[in-house]
């Protein structure tokens, strides 16, 4: 859950109005876009979600964390429920794909055992199997962007957030990362897409909040609320085939994950 | 209401502690393996960087190595000085014996005095007359003893070694003193620029090389600013940052500390003869290597170890602390 109270922020620089009286909630699973000309606040808006920025007034809350008051030893944690999805990919040039992938999860102290796994299951997902090797200078700006959703994903983050993922795409690409996207929430996590492409984001149903000079401008719920409409052709819907069977081979990982939820629980119960 | 905020921090600090072991489960610790391979990776990979850091910290050790080395001598020469530097006080001829014995004890009363050694008129004669070579029975009746009693005494402390020979030659019954003042002067005013000399280039060195490593270390940085990016947005602690920097400058460290060592001995031992003959003319010589080779190991390898991580951790620091688009201003 992301939530924004009464927030009010200035930019450091200039002092100009970045987040005005911003309030908003973003509930577990949903997803949602926030759009806005350049200038807006979006990025803004992302910035305080990722604690890189601090708000001048009001409450910030994501999961558990209450941003106002959060400790900079605190921030790694925060980061790793967040899958961050940047426009300009931000892949380390000297190592591959896989590596790129694998880092998110050594970062965090991860066992190599287990990282190959979650990094197979990712690649299946973003359909980039055969790429594991290749370098980020090798790809295509459309494979790059997924690589970097890969990354965003590894971490099983219940929260992915992606600002202007299509910025730097075609249109038909953009469909593409917007789809995944789509795949993505439907395995259950909260999805929120910064972008000023208002065309692309019509071409979805999903929540759109508008945010122009630093206000929510309107707060648009999505028609078909809790049903997914894959616009794309039938190509999207063998990559569901495909990406149940990924699922089947990652039951194990599943449970694990399960069983320490629970024990976690039994534990503070 | 502050309350109810005080209620709502502590869910937080709960709720937080649950997400931090969820963390735990999932990933454990840092992995030092992999954090340690991609430090020495990335010295490699900024070999020319390396290169040079390695170049100037080594330079900037030998020196400082050289002046511990030449302080070291000088101060054991010093003291080799002062073991041989004995003033002798001359008790006034036909002074009682309980005269002679109140010069001693004055003498002992002297503060820098370390040693007073009574040695009397025959005594004197004996000695004098066998350095000369000469037997006694040659002068016996012929010369009378011309010596009177007279006190050996060592002083420690030859900075202050005008004022107590004041203080000897103050004493009553005492009618000469022999020194040599001008040899101690000499190696005093020696002692003194030389080791000052050599403290202001160890300090201004150890500055310098701990600046040039930072620098470098800061170069490598902004080549990574985009792996440190990366690595903050999922979410790496600062130490997992820190670590690969800091392996890397304590390799450079460490490299540069065997140079140095290395070189210091082959210097020493083919070229350490010049300093040997310097040191005879005075009487004394020059310390062995093997002596101090164990302490100038430990010295290099630590000064060179503690000098560049120093210096990675001024420039890391300054990365760690921004965030968001203040870091972007760094570079």
């Amino acid at each position: 859950m992301i939530e924004f109270k009464n927030v009010k922020m200035r930019y450091k620089t200039n002092g100009a109005v970045a987040l005005d009286d911003v309030s908003v909630r973003i509930d577990d699973g949903e997803f949602v876009f926030i759009v806005g000309a350049s200038g807006a606040g979006k990025s803004s808006f992302l910035n305080v979600i990722m604690g890189q920025e601090k708000v001048d007034a009001g409450i910030v809350r994501v999961g558990p964390y209450t941003l106002n008051t959060i400790k900079r030893r605190q921030l790694p944690y925060l980061r790793r429920m967040l899958g961050i999805v940047f426009q300009d990919f931000r892949l380390i040039p000297k190592m591959t794909v896989y590596d790129n992938i694998a880092f998110a999860l050594r970062v965090i102290g991860m066992g190599e055992k287990k990282i190959t796994k979650r990094v197979r299951y990712v690649l299946k997902l973003v359909d980039l199997s055969n790429k594991a090797n290749s370098f980020p200078h090798q790809l295509s700006q459309g494979e790059r962007q997924r690589v970097a959703i890969a990354r965003a994903l590894i971490n099983n983050p219940g929260v992915i957030i992606a600002d202007e993922p299509t910025g730097n795409l075609d249109p038909v690409l953009s469909g593409e990362i917007m789809s995944l996207f789509d795949k993505i929430n439907a395995l259950g996590a909260t999805v929120v897409v910064v972008t000023h492409d208002l065309e692309l984001v019509h071409q979805f149903d999903h929540r759109i909040v508008t945010i122009e000079n630093g206000k929510i401008l309107s707060d648009i719920p999505a028609r078909n609320a809790g049903e997914l409409v894959f616009k794309s052709e039938p190509e999207t819907v063998q990559e569901d085939v495909s990406l149940a069977s990924v699922q089947e081979e990652d039951v194990e990982v599943s449970e694990e994950e399960i069983i320490s939820t629970e024990e976690e629980e039994t534990e503070n119960a | 209401m502050p309350k109810k905020e005080k209620a709502v921090k502590q869910k937080d600090t709960k709720e937080v502690k649950k997400q931090k072991k969820a963390n735990k489960k999932r990933g454990g610790g840092l992995n030092t393996s992999y954090l340690t391979k991609m430090g020495a990776h990335n010295l490699v990979a900024n070999r020319s960087m390396s290169f040079s850091s390695i170049s100037v910290l080594s330079a900037c050790l030998l020196l400082i190595g050289m002046s511990l080395i030449i302080i070291m001598n000088i101060q054991n020469l010093v003291q080799d000085v002062e073991k041989q530097n004995v003033i002798i006080a001359f008790v006034e001829d036909g002074a009682d014996d309980a005269s002679v014995a109140k010069v001693g004890a004055d003498l002992r009363a002297i503060p820098d005095v370390i040693g007073v050694e009574f040695v009397s008129k025959e005594a004197g004669y004996e000695e004098q007359l066998r350095d000369f070579g000469v037997e006694r029975d040659l002068f016996d009746g012929v010369i009378e003893n011309p010596l009177p009693d007279s006190y050996r005494i060592s002083v420690s402390n030859l900075e202050n070694f005008k004022s107590t020979l004041e203080q000897i030659k103050a004493i009553e019954n005492v009618s000469a003193v022999r020194e040599s003042q001008d040899v101690v002067n000499q190696i005093t005013t020696m002692q003194k620029s030389i080791t000052g000399i050599c403290v202001i280039l160890v300090a201004v060195l150890g500055i310098v090389s701990m600046f040039i490593v930072s620098n470098t270390i800061k170069i490598t940085m902004v080549s990574r600013k985009i792996d440190i990016q990366v690595m903050k947005s999922v979410g790496a602690t600062s130490l997992f940052i820190c670590w690969p920097f800091m392996i890397e400058g304590l390799i450079i460290g460490l490299i540069s500390g065997l140079i140095s060592l290395i070189i210091t001995i082959a210097v020493v031992y083919f070229e350490g003869g010049a300093m040997t003959s310097l040191l005879e003319m005075f009487g004394s010589k020059a310390i062995a290597l093997t002596e101090y080779l164990p302490v100038l190991a430990v010295a290099y390898i630590v000064s060179g170890v503690v000098i560049s991580s120093v210096g990675s951790l001024v420039s890391i620091r300054k990365y760690l602390k921004r965030e968001g688009s203040e870091a972007s201003e760094l570079v």
